[in-house]
């Protein structure tokens, strides 16, 4: 049996959410991901107890939670169990669910807890109906979504996805089964390119549903720049107080303070840092790493240049390490410089940080970049069950792609592919075999 | 009325289904009838004079595996054999054999009367004695033969209610010229097993000496050719006889067009659905009509005759039309026909009313098998004759009865295929339909296989030691090959000879033996390894090496299928008491009946979400039985 986990609590803001794994791996994989306060291990609390530490996604802090463990069969559904009470928040919960994913656990089907509770004979046979009732609700819900997804243009999109992937295992199967008519042979680098082409819209499915979350819950910000280049007066002048300590001292920001703050109708969950500097202070190099920390969770990086002291080499090779981020360039001061911007490959807000007011311009350097909110919250059907389906699809497509540079046989590389269009198929709950038989006949002319 | 003879099983229908059905029935000890309206056709290949082929040669070789017949009658009638699609991965590699079909006749027709406990009638069966209890008791035959049985397979082909059509005229007609079979359809639509019409073509039979060679391109058998029998030793085949290929072309496909209308399927006389996978040449044109040719395989049906096979150009347009089209191929200019083309129309059964088993699910005694059940194709029916015989004769002795996974193999992908989605037309075994396909090579079709086939008597003591001796020498040379670790110097000349990286440091054999470059055979002979393998023996190892982590994950991600495979539905289960289940999932289970979840999975109309409910629902009844 898989080990699941799930988001118990709704799909909502809230002050706390429960996140729930069950099943044979539960303890390690809440291992890999909870690191308690007292050095406590998961895998060895007793029954019944519980553990105040952190949720860790490798070395980064994701938020401190409580740890209860169940073991079998002493729990809701009869096999180990733990539940992870966290803070609330639709962005923050999800994060914990995917580290969780990440660390070995697969997502909970429709009323698969209460499955398993029942299979594993914890609920008696009179609440039979009420159990059922409730995967029965399950099910309409997911079907409501499937119906959604068909219908949406995320989901639209994703079932493009799903037909070109099946056109192409027609296409294969044709060419494996129709040794009479030899059609012609299969060109390898073609078929690297279509499933990298494929491959990449699955990624860029997964990455829209990042942003869609990244929207709905706020976009990640962190502030970066020199010493004194100004992130803390631009801080203060994103949030509008003096949250952040203004000296003209270099270095006195040496930990990572967080905000959240709405920019028109966006919210930045912002964390200033410390300046980025060598430095021999033991301190502020902490608050340094953790800035850089900071920065790979981030979505958005505002970074702060000084314009009276212009651009450096510092501030292109930390620009350079923004790889996986977007970024806004802030050219701070620009009241005591003559300088003009530079040419960069981001866009960029040129302001006196210090003496402004009003944060429009940021606003629209944000609706440039992430569109208007409604668009893209209307077409994100995507739950984040569907989510991880099409990270394990596009998973599958990344190795079939390895596999056609690898030299592996055409049989081998279809196992691939029948993985991701299984994954994909999923989500609607259709047969794959039966479409790629069918577009073997409709798309091909079959000789013998 | 007098019985002429008292049977424990009555065959009914001596084509490839039939035969491996009487013959398994009668080695496992029953006394078999093999009823035939033609004796003289025992055997017969209406259509193609070739056997195997992409994934029909697998069944061919899992029917050998089993114990049947196909596979040694084909290796002794072989007049050509190749092995398909090497280009492709070994899962997909597949024997094909051209046969001589008059020799296949006279194998086949020799080996059932030899043997014991067969017993071969001609006579048109015209009705199955059923008793109130729905169990089989006899049959008739058309001239009042009557004869009692205890079980039953209606392998009748494409015999029942057989129309034969060729242009507009369409007569009353079995396959090949034989009588067709026209009174049993109404005796078992008054059993209430509903029929419909499937139909299927053939090509015409042509002179060789009217066709000109030289302007077609020869093709010829394999230098080494692979038998289809386990059994068989390799050189020991028949394999000179030639094929060849020629084309259609532009003016071929208008005059189709231009006679489109004189089709009996395009004008609407014929009503049967017809395979998607064989297509008519007049379907091939107006469907790919950007194809500005169409490959014609010219194919000898014999040593002993002139005959030639037309594969890829079968038709049902008037005679005169087949002669303009085939006219119109280069090197066909003088073409002398012997046999025209014809469509055929003929009643058949929805396989969704049988089991697994191949009994039909509502009589005790009634199996079925071949194209009554939907396929098409000499090694789809064989195959299920095979199991419906081993059943029939099974159910005779109060055995239990055999029924294939999906895992296990072709013949239970086809039957699984068959009984629980049904088939909306001729069925063709392909490799894409196999959700296992990584590990159903042809190659191991004996280790997949026998084991199960000697449970049931199938495989005689001699060759069981054979067959327990090689899977001895594979798995000894395995763990040879798994134990071994090759050091940089003993191996690097041998990989960058083939392009491959050198070993910085020493590694494990299997793991270099995966390299896509790396020949089995090659880098045992540069380590100068000594194993003790025979024959296929080699190249199997080979195979289990390179497809090991494949295979394993192909496992894992049917491991789901698997799980739901353990869940037992009993069959007196009354869905439409299962609260919850959709309205369209309680009658397509009811009319189903799967015997387990995985196969209520693979039913249309029943969603992951009633497969849920199903499953809390039975542990619920589990709970209540406790």
């Amino acid at each position: 049996m898989k080990t699941i986990a799930a988001i118990s609590t709704p799909d909502a803001a809230g002050g706390i959410a429960m996140i729930r794994i069950s099943g044979a791996d539960a303890f390690r994989i809440a291992e890999r991901a909870f690191r308690s306060a007292d050095g406590t291990k998961v895998t060895e609390m007793r029954g019944y107890s519980c553990a105040y530490g952190h949720v860790y996604d490798g070395e980064t802090v994701l938020d401190d939670v409580v740890l209860t463990v169940f073991r079998a069969p002493h729990s809701y559904t009869g096999e180990d169990t733990v539940e992870i009470t966290c803070h609330g928040g639709i962005y923050l919960t999800k994060q914990i669910i995917l580290l969780l994913y990440r660390c070995g656990a697969e997502p909970a089907g429709p009323g698969e807890f209460t499955r398993r509770a029942f299979e594993n004979g914890k609920l008696s046979l009179s609440q039979a109906e009420a159990v059922m009732n409730v995967i029965q609700a399950d099910g309409a819900a997911a079907l409501q979504l499937a119906n959604y997804a068909k219908d949406g243009k995320l989901g639209s999109e994703m079932r493009k996805i799903s037909d070109e992937l099946v056109d192409l295992m027609s296409a294969l199967a044709y060419w494996m089964d129709d040794a009479e008519e030899c059609p012609p042979e299969l060109e390898r680098t073609k078929l690297s390119q279509q499933l990298t082409v494929l491959h990449d819209k699955l990624e860029n499915m997964a990455q829209n549903y990042q942003n869609g979350l990244v929207l709905r819950s706020g976009i990640r910000t962190v502030l970066l720049g020199k010493p004194n280049a100004g992130k803390s007066s631009v801080m203060n002048w994103i949030c509008g107080t003096d949250r952040s300590i203004v000296t003209s001292i270099a270095g006195t920001t040496r930990d990572v303070i967080t905000e959240q703050v709405k920019i028109g109708e966006y919210t930045l969950i912002l964390s200033d840092t410390a300046g980025l500097r060598d430095t021999d202070n033991e301190i502020e190099s902490i608050g340094i790493s953790q800035a850089y920390k900071t920065l790979e969770k981030a979505d958005l990086v505002l970074y702060v240049i000084d314009a009276s002291a212009g651009m450096d080499d510092t501030d292109r090779e930390t620009l350079d390490r923004c790889t996986n981020q977007n970024v806004i360039v802030i050219w701070n001061k620009n009241d005591i410089s003559d300088d003009n911007p530079p040419v960069l490959p981001y866009p960029l807000i040129s302001v006196a940080a210090i003496h402004e007011d009003s944060v429009e311009l940021l606003a629209d350097a944000l609706r440039a970049h992430y569109g208007t909110l409604t668009g893209i919250h209307g077409a994100m059907p995507l739950n984040e069950r569907q989510n991880a389906l099409i990270c394990k699809a596009a998973d599958a497509l990344a190795s079939a792609v390895e596999q056609v540079a690898f030299g592996a046989e055409l049989d081998m590389i279809y196992a691939d592919l029948e993985c991701a269009s299984n994954r994909l198929r999923e989500i609607e709950g259709a047969n794959v075999s039966e479409d790629v038989i069918d577009g073997v006949f409709s798309k091909f002319c079959v000789g013998k | 009325m007098e019985k002429l003879a008292d049977f424990d099983v009555a065959v009914i229908g001596a084509g490839h289904a039939g035969i491996e059905a009487a013959v398994a029935s009668a080695r496992r000890g029953c006394k078999t009838a093999l009823f035939t309206i033609a004796l003289d056709q025992l055997g017969n290949m209406p259509c193609n004079p070739s056997i195997g082929g992409s994934a029909k040669g697998h069944l061919v070789r899992e029917i050998d595996a089993m114990g049947g017949v196909m596979g040694e009658a084909g290796d002794a009638c072989c007049i050509q054999m190749r092995m398909l699609n090497l280009s492709k991965g070994v899962s997909v590699h597949s024997p094909r054999a051209q046969e001589d079909r008059r020799a296949y006749h006279t194998y086949m027709k020799k080996l059932c009367e030899n043997t014991e406990n067969l017993f071969i009638i001609q006579g048109e069966v015209c009705d199955i004695e059923i008793d109130e209890n729905q169990s089989v008791r006899g049959v008739k035959t058309r001239f009042g033969g009557t004869y009692s049985c205890k079980a039953a397979v209606i392998c009748a082909g494409t015999f029942l209610n057989g129309m034969v059509y060729i242009g507009k005229t369409g007569e009353s007609s079995g396959p090949d010229a034989c009588l067709p079979a026209r009174y049993l359809s109404e005796k078992l639509a008054a059993h209430q097993i509903q029929l419909r019409r499937f139909k299927t073509g053939t090509p015409c039979r042509v002179h060789r000496r009217s066709i000109d060679f030289d302007k077609l391109q020869p093709q010829y058998g394999d230098p080494d050719p692979q038998p289809f029998s386990f059994l068989a030793k390799r050189g020991s085949l028949r394999n000179d006889a030639v094929c060849y290929i020629a084309n259609t072309n532009a003016e071929t496909h208008r005059i189709i067009r231009e006679n489109i209308g004189e089709s009996p399927l395009y004008s609407g006389m014929i009503h049967g659905v017809g395979p998607r996978y064989c297509p008519s040449i007049e379907d091939k044109v107006i469907r790919f009509s950007d194809r500005e040719r169409h490959q014609i395989f010219v194919e000898p049906t014999g040593l002993s005759t002139d005959e030639m096979y037309l594969q890829g150009f079968s038709t049902s347009l008037p005679e005169y039309v087949q002669m303009k089209m085939m006219r119109s191929v280069e090197g066909f200019e003088h073409i002398e026909v012997m046999r025209p083309a014809y469509a055929i129309e003929y009643d058949c059964v929805n396989p969704i009313c049988l089991l697994h088993t191949l009994a039909f699910r509502d009589f005790h005694g009634l199996y079925a098998a071949g194209q009554f059940n939907g396929t098409s194709g000499y090694e789809e029916a064989a195959a299920q004759g095979l199991i419906a015989g081993i059943n029939a004769s099974a159910y005779v002795f109060g055995q239990k009865e055999l029924s294939l996974t999906r895992k296990s193999s072709y013949i239970g992908t086809l039957i699984d295929d068959l009984v629980t989605k049904g088939t909306e037309d001729p069925y063709r075994m392909m490799t894409a339909r196999s959700e296992y396909r990584l590990s159903l090579r042809h190659s191991n079709a004996d280790a997949r296989l026998t084991p199960i086939a000697r449970e049931y008597g199938l495989i005689s003591d001699s060759r069981w030691e054979i067959y327990c001796a090689k899977m001895q020498r594979i798995e000894q040379a395995l763990e040879k090959i798994r134990m071994l670790t090759v050091s940089p110097d003993a191996v690097n000349a041998y990989l960058e000879s083939v392009g491959t990286s050198p070993l910085k440091q020493a590694a494990k054999l299997d793991t270099i033996m995966r390299r896509p470059q790396v020949a089995f055979s090659d880098v045992i002979s540069a380590l100068n390894l000594q194993l003790d393998l025979r024959g296929e023996e080699p190249a199997e190892v080979s195979h289990r090496i390179k497809y090991e982590q494949y295979i394993m994950r192909q496992d894992q991600q049917n491991a789901h299928l698997a799980n739901l495979e353990r869940i037992r539905l009993p069959q007196d289960t009354d869905f439409a008491a299962v609260h919850g289940l959709s309205s369209e999932a309680v009658e397509k289970l009811g009319k189903l009946r799967p015997e387990n979840l995985a196969q209520a999975s693979r039913i249309s109309g029943v969603s992951p979400a009633d497969v849920s409910i199903l499953m809390t629902w039975l542990k619920a009844g589990g709970y209540h039985a406790e």
